[in-house]
C-alpha cells in the first residue's frame, strides 16, 4: 500500500476526475474553469479549458464509458460536457431548476442518470428528455431539511446515498420510470418509487456529513461525518457501526473493495481502515512511513508539526526558526493540505485518488 | 450589532427543533431526569470512597442529562464528575481514562470542557491533567467530537 504517483498543479485542486484509462485528468483551479490535463510521460499538460459557469464549480464527474462530464457550481448550474468530432469539449445546458449553490454531481453506475446535491435542500436526479433534447431534473427534497453535500449511487443505478448539514445521512429512491427497469428487490426495500426514504441514519456525535459510499455490492451504507468519525450501515442486519477516529474530520472516502474503506480529510493522509469482525478498523495511515523526512520529536498520535514547533519552543526554550522547525515547516503526509476529493479509480479496484488544498494531485495503492 | 443583545439561540426557531427533538428521543421528564441525577448521587459517592474511580466515572457519565432547562440537574452532575476527578490519584488518571468506554471518554470530556468555562466553580488545574490524558488516548478526534455534538451537557 503506498504511493503511485503525485503530481503537483500550482493552483488548489478543489474537483478532480480521471477519464476511463487515467490519460486525462479534469480539475477545478478554485475558480469557475475546468482544466483538462493530458498525460504525457510523468507531466500533465493542459488540453482543454472548459469555461462556462460564472461561479467556482463545485465538482466534476467524468463518465467513463460514455466519455461524459457532468459539472455542478456554485451559480446554481450543472452541465454535461461531450467532445465532438474534432476533440473539443461542447456543454449542454441542464435544467436544474435549483435555487441555490449545486455541491456535488455524481454520474450513476450505467451513466444515463446524474444526481446534484445542492444547497437547496434538495437532490436533483437529472436524465436526458429526448423530446426537447435537453437534460431533465425531478427533485428528491423529503425529508431532506438542509444543504445536501455529497451523494453516492447504488450499483443497482436506482438507490442514491445523500448525506449533508442536517447531520442526517439518509439513503432514497431516484427510480425514474422510463429510464429505469424496476430493481431487484433488496435489504434497502422491494417497492421504490422515487423518493421513498429507504433509511436515515446519523453520526454518534452529530455532525455534517462530508462523505457517503455503497459498499461494492450494495448492502451497506458508509458516511463520514464532522464528529471525525466513520459509520457503516446495513439494513440487512440492522447494524450501524461506528468508528471513532483519533484525528481531524473526514471529508471524503472511497470503498474500494468489500473490506476495505479509505477515508480522508482534515489529517491530510488517506487512512485504510478493514473490516473487523463487527467493526471496522484502522490499518494503515498512507504514505507517511516511507518519506525520509521525519522528525525526532514528532507526536506518535498527529503528524503536527505546529504542535512540535510550540513544544520545542517551550521545553527547550528554542525559538523557532525556519530551518530548525520539525520536518523543516511541512507535513509528515504526502498531501501538505486538507484533501478534498478522493475517487475510485476507474481502472483498478485497488487503486484511489486523491487530490487537496495544497494543489497536488495523487495516486494511491490500496493493494495489500 | 443589535443582533449581540439578542440571546439568538432562543430566537433561533431550527435550533429550538433541533434540541427538541433530541428532548422527543428521551422519554423522561425534565422532573425525572433531574430526580435520577440526584440517585446517581448517592451510587457514586459511595464508589469514590472505596477509591475506585471507574466505576464511580462509569456511573456519574451514563444517561447525561441533555436538553434545555435542565441547568440545575446538568450543573449537579458536573459537579459530581468534577468530585470524581479530584479525587482521583494523578498517577491513576492514565489507567482511569485507559479503561473508560469510548462513549464515556466524549462525554467525560463534554463535562471537563463544562468545568474549564466555569472557572469559579471548578478546579481548572486538575481538569486540565485529565483533558492532557483524554486527548493522549482520543487524539484530536475526541475534542473534534464535544465541539461537533449539539447535546451540550
Amino acid at each position: 500500500m503506498g504511493l503511485l504517483d503525485e503530481y503537483n498543479f500550482p493552483f488548489c485542486v478543489t474537483a478532480h476526475a480521471f477519464n476511463h484509462d487515467k490519460t486525462q485528468v479534469a480539475v477545478c483551479p478554485n475558480s469557475n474553469e475546468v482544466h483538462i490535463y493530458q498525460r504525457s510521460g510523468t507531466q500533465w499538460t493542459l488540453g482543454h479549458v472548459l469555461a462556462e459557469h460564472d461561479l467556482r464549480v463545485t465538482s466534476i464527474d467524468w463518465a467513463p464509458r460514455t466519455n461524459r462530464l457532468v459539472t455542478c457550481s456554485q451559480d446554481k448550474n450543472a452541465y454535461v460536457w461531450t467532445q465532438d468530432a474534432t476533440g473539443t469539449w461542447r456543454p449542454t445546458l441542464v435544467h436544474l431548476r435549483i435555487q441555490r449553490a449545486a455541491t456535488q454531481a455524481k454520474w450513476s453506475p450505467q451513466e444515463n442518470k446524474f444526481a446534484v446535491a445542492s444547497g437547496d435542500k434538495c437532490v436533483a436526479v437529472c436524465y436526458f428528455g429526448e423530446d426537447n433534447d435537453w437534460w431533465v431534473s425531478k427533485h428528491i427534497k423529503r425529508p431532506i431539511a438542509s444543504t445536501v453535500l455529497c451523494v453516492a449511487w447504488h450499483p443497482n443505478n436506482v438507490l442514491l446515498a445523500c448525506g449533508g448539514t442536517d447531520m442526517k445521512a439518509r439513503v432514497l429512491s431516484a427510480f425514474i420510470k422510463g429510464v429505469d427497469e424496476k430493481p431487484v428487490a433488496s435489504a434497502w426495500g422491494e417497492r421504490l418509487p422515487f423518493n421513498t426514504l429507504c433509511g436515515e441514519f446519523a453520526a454518534p456525535s452529530g455532525g455534517w456529513i462530508h462523505g457517503v459510499a455503497f459498499s461494492p455490492d450494495g448492502e451497506s451504507v458508509a458516511f463520514v461525518s464532522h464528529d471525525s468519525s466513520l459509520t457503516v450501515a446495513t439494513p440487512a442486519s440492522g447494524d450501524v457501526v461506528s468508528v471513532r477516529a483519533p484525528g481531524l474530520p473526514f471529508v471524503t472516502l472511497a470503498w474500494p473493495a468489500a473490506d476495505t474503506i479509505v477515508t480522508a480529510g482534515h489529517d491530510c493522509s488517506p487512512m485504510v481502515y478493514t473490516r473487523d469482525g463487527a467493526s471496522w478498523r484502522l490499518v494503515k495511515r498512507l504514505g507517511e512511513d516511507d518519506r525520509s523526512r521525519r522528525s525526532a520529536t514528532a507526536s506518535p498520535s498527529s503528524g503536527n508539526s505546529a504542535f512540535n514547533l510550540f513544544r520545542q519552543m517551550d521545553s527547550r526554550n528554542q525559538p523557532a526558526r525556519p530551518g530548525s522547525a520539525a520536518d523543516g515547516g511541512s507535513l509528515r503526509s504526502i498531501h501538505q493540505n486538507t484533501i478534498t476529493e478522493m475517487h475510485r479509480d476507474p481502472t483498478s479496484d485497488a487503486d484511489i485518488s486523491t487530490s487537496g488544498l495544497d494543489g497536488k494531485l495523487a495516486q494511491w495503492s490500496i493493494r495489500a | 450589532m443589535a443582533h449581540r443583545k439578542l440571546a439568538i439561540d432562543d430566537l433561533d426557531v431550527e435550533n429550538q427543533e433541533m434540541t427538541e427533538q433530541m428532548q422527543f428521543m428521551s422519554t423522561r421528564s425534565n422532573e425525572e431526569v433531574a430526580s435520577m441525577v440526584d440517585q446517581k448521587a448517592a451510587a457514586v459517592r459511595a464508589a469514590i470512597t472505596r477509591g475506585n474511580s471507574i466505576e464511580a466515572l462509569e456511573k456519574a457519565l451514563a444517561d447525561p442529562p441533555y436538553g434545555r432547562g435542565l441547568e440545575p440537574a446538568q450543573s449537579s452532575n458536573a459537579q459530581l464528575v468534577s468530585e470524581i476527578l479530584m479525587a482521583t490519584r494523578a498517577q491513576d488518571i492514565a489507567s482511569v481514562v485507559a479503561n473508560l468506554a469510548d462513549e464515556d471518554r466524549d462525554v467525560l470530556l463534554k463535562y471537563i470542557y463544562h468545568g474549564l468555562a466555569r472557572p469559579a466553580e471548578f478546579n481548572c488545574g486538575v481538569l486540565l491533567s485529565w483533558h492532557e490524558r483524554i486527548v493522549e488516548n482520543g487524539g484530536l478526534g475526541s475534542i473534534v467530537r464535544v465541539m461537533s455534538d449539539r447535546r451540550v451537557v
